[in-house]
């Protein structure tokens, strides 16, 4: 039990009084003193009595979606508490989490008409019991807090099972077995081949095949591949006005997405963007607490580099090769007699955007994206951005990640999800686009 | 409803005003001690006319009037506010013993 300010205020007043009282023999200032101590020692047995009473008043019922689940799982709990309190205190009602689980969404600590309702995912595996209700009452002299640790205030209890990650013995299908050491050679035999990107290896370039076809080949090597899957957050700018309901959905949504990915003995890469800007990289998180707790604090980031309709140089050569009809895209509109459709014009344009594009160098954006992307080998990656203005950064994202070989899986609010955000979203190479 | 400041500095200037009228009339100011707080909080909504709040009045009021009833049989001021100080502690004492006892008992089995 603590004193409130105005009850520490009070204590102080006291003891002033009964210095003056001590220094000058007054009388009525010993009194003064006197009262007040009495003042503020009957009020604490008030206080007790109130603390008692609606302790013993207080039922809590707690339901959960699942009592038996996998390591990480999301569970969705429900608290309904009830109590009866006495005017002139203010009570405070919090849920405790159970011992090795992480908040995902809403608050243990928010009730809203009687109820409490908030998601966790359990990391460690076992039988976890809820640890109970934590009361907090204040008036204006004292403040108390009182853990309920009671049969019915921590039932349920959760059964955590493992989330199946264990090395398997033997060999697969292709003849690979598991091992737990990463070896630094390469296995000898060639997945595929496929064009040179910024941040390769320059020893698995292919040099024959680059002479035959004059440009740039390199090997892709067989191995096992990794099912890790790719965590990027598209943080707003800063500077900008945003939707912070949208954002804290967003994060939700995306600690909801990697909280079954979680496992200790697996970590998952988590790039951060905003706009333009590679904020931060991490190639490998293994521990899972640490990347939930990232998702729930990412704030906005003040962003020092904008893109306007911003296009690599593929699919700029793309766009103007000769080869693809006129050599024009329809996104261009051309003016009635300014500019003759045919070979000639193509060809025209190609040879002036080709000699501009051969000296075009990629961005900082492009190139840190790609020593980002370069030593990850996944799969999958997931995206979770407010998509507001200028998309060209998702664009180059979705553009580089594909030639990777990864299905880039965009995360939208249901704000952002207008018609012109889709039509920009839909010239990216998304593999899904989900609305959260 | 006054910010917590603002109660703060009336119970001061209450408290000033019992030291005043205490050097005219002990009775005065022992009255006036009374009713400065109750006033004053019962203004602020911490304290209402509940049955409990009465039992607090009351209990406050006979205190504030035993104690100055002990100040006058002494006519000076020291050993009764070593008492005072001992039964501050004495109430700091048994205020922590019954919230031990009620942490005791809502924390379930072990």
């Amino acid at each position: 039990m603590d004193l409130t300010r105005c009850g520490t205020g009070m204590v102080l007043l006291a003891l002033v009084l009964a210095f003056f009282a001590f220094l000058f023999d007054d009388i009525p200032a010993a009194v003064a003193a006197g009262a007040l101590v009495f003042f503020l020692a009957a009020r604490g047995v008030a206080f007790l009595s109130a603390l008692s009473s609606t302790a013993a008043s207080l039922t809590v019922s707690r339901t959960v979606s699942s009592r038996y689940v996998r390591q990480g799982t999301a569970i969705e709990v429900t608290t309904r508490v009830d109590h009866t309190l006495r005017p002139s205190f203010f009570p405070g009602l919090t849920d405790l989490l159970p011992d090795g689980s992480a908040l995902i969404g809403g608050s243990p600590a928010e009730v809203h008409e009687g109820m409490i309702r908030y998601t966790i995912a359990p990391l460690s595996i076992g039988e976890h019991a809820f640890p109970g209700i934590r009361l907090t009452l204040a008036d204006l002299f004292f403040t108390a807090t009182l853990t309920d640790r009671r049969a019915q205030s921590t039932a349920p209890s959760l059964t955590v099972l493992p989330a199946s990650d264990y090395t398997l013995s033997g060999k697969d299908l292709f003849g690979e077995s598991e091992s737990r050491s990463i070896s630094p050679l390469p296995s000898p035999g060639i997945r595929s081949f496929r064009e040179y990107l910024p941040g390769d290896d320059p020893r698995k370039i292919d040099w024959k095949l680059s002479a035959k076809h004059d440009a740039l080949w390199v090997r892709e090597y067989m191995g096992r591949s990794d099912t890790a899957q790719l965590l990027i957050v598209d943080l707003p700018d800063a500077s900008l006005p945003f939707s912070s309901e949208a954002f804290t959905r967003l994060k939700e949504a995306a600690v909801a997405a990697i909280a079954p990915l979680l496992s200790p003995s697996r970590g998952i890469p988590v790039l951060l963007i905003s706009g333009a800007n590679l904020v931060s990289f991490s190639p490998v998180e293994s521990n899972p607490e640490k990347v939930i707790t990232l998702m729930r604090q990412l704030s906005p980031f003040p962003r020092l580099h904008h893109l306007y309709r911003h296009a690599s140089t593929p699919a700029l050569r793309r766009r103007y090769s000769p080869l693809n009809g006129n050599g024009m895209s329809p996104e261009i509109p051309l003016e009635a007699g300014h500019a003759p459709t045919g070979e000639p014009f193509a060809r025209s344009l190609a040879l002036v955007t080709g000699s501009f594009l051969s000296r075009r160098t990629p961005t900082t954006y492009e190139a840190q994206l790609a020593r980002a992307l370069h030593p990850l080998n996944t799969s999958t990656a997931h995206l979770f951005s407010l998509a507001g203005g200028d998309v060209s950064h998702l664009s180059l994202l979705a553009e580089q990640a594909t030639l990777r070989g990864m299905a880039v899986h965009l995360h939208i609010p249901e704000e952002s999800c207008d018609l012109s955000t889709r039509a920009k979203i839909n010239r990216c190479s998304f593999a899904s686009v989900e609305v959260v | 409803m006054l910010p917590p400041v603002r109660w703060f500095l009336l119970l001061c200037a209450g408290e000033i005003a019992v030291v005043i009228a205490g050097q005219v009339s002990i009775p005065a100011a022992v009255l006036l001690q009374i009713l400065v707080p109750l006033i004053i909080f019962r203004s602020s909504g911490a304290i209402d006319s509940s049955s409990t709040n009465m039992v607090f009045a009351a209990a406050f009021g006979l205190a504030t009037v035993l104690f100055t009833g002990l100040l006058l049989s002494f006519r000076h001021t020291l050993i009764p506010l070593l008492l005072l100080t001992a039964a501050g502690l004495l109430a700091v004492f048994l205020i922590t013993i019954s919230k031990y006892r009620i942490d005791r008992r809502y924390r379930g089995t072990a």
